[in-house]
């Protein structure tokens, strides 16, 4: 049985951790949805039972806004970031997302992939998580 | 015997019952139940407003383990009840790790 394996060109995982996308589309001015989904990928990644990938496409890039005043839930956001900075792997955005170009000083690193590499990414991941 | 005997799938469903994730959710809880999977469903997010939808109850003595987010529930002023089993996000974690197969509608 194999003790670690491969899921991005800078990723690997131990065998007995599952791997989860958390991908999130929606926009987090609108919605509540993406402050649950970063409260989830980071209480859930906190355990280690799981190798946790954050994607935001889309309006949801706008979580990784330096001062998240307008977002809705933005106490989430304060909350819970952190904790997914911890993990010491950038969170992947969608290239080229409208709204990348005004982030100044994002909280978390981030790296731009395009649909091609998310295609890749959600294939070898096991467990994927949509908000 | 269903060869799926005795596997565990986990479900997560954060949509609430009028979504049509939530009735792909039951459906799924269902196949499974008959099949003889043991099955795990937490709802979190507006899920926690659906908990007590007949046809997910209706699946509870047939065996389903029906989770529901404490931290949800507290926020939309849902009470603790009987309906379901109220925690928090290890189980999540736990039901992520320890199930066969681990799905979410979400």
């Amino acid at each position: 049985m194999p003790v670690a394996r491969l899921i991005s060109p800078v990723t690997i995982v131990q065998a007995s951790q599952r791997t989860v996308l958390v991908l999130v589309t929606t926009d987090p001015q609108e919605s509540a949805r993406p402050a649950e989904a970063i409260r989830i990928a980071a209480g859930v990644g906190v355990w280690g039972r799981a190798q946790i990938t954050l994607y935001l496409r889309g309006p949801a890039v706008k979580v990784l806004a330096e001062f998240p005043d307008d977002l809705l839930d933005e106490d989430s956001y304060a909350r819970h970031l952190p904790l997914i900075r911890e993990w010491r792997r950038p969170v992947l955005v969608e290239r080229g997302a409208e709204g990348l170009a005004q982030l100044a000083a994002a909280p978390l690193d981030y790296r731009e992939i395009d649909d091609d590499e998310l295609a890749l990414v959600a294939a070898t991941h096991e467990i994927v998580l949509r908000f | 015997m269903s060869q799926l005997a005795g596997k565990k799938l986990g479900i997560l469903v954060s949509v609430g019952s009028t979504a049509a994730g939530f009735a792909h959710a039951v459906g799924l809880a269902t196949a499974a139940i008959e099949a003889g999977v043991d099955t795990y469903v937490y709802c979190i997010d507006e899920a926690v407003t659906a908990i007590a939808e007949p046809g997910l109850q209706a699946l509870r003595p047939r065996g389903l383990r029906l989770y529901a987010c404490a931290y949800g529930a507290q926020r939309r002023g849902i009470p603790l009840s009987e309906e379901a089993t109220f925690a928090g996000l290890t189980v999540v974690s736990d039901l992520m790790s320890a199930t066969d197969r681990f799905v979410s509608f979400n």
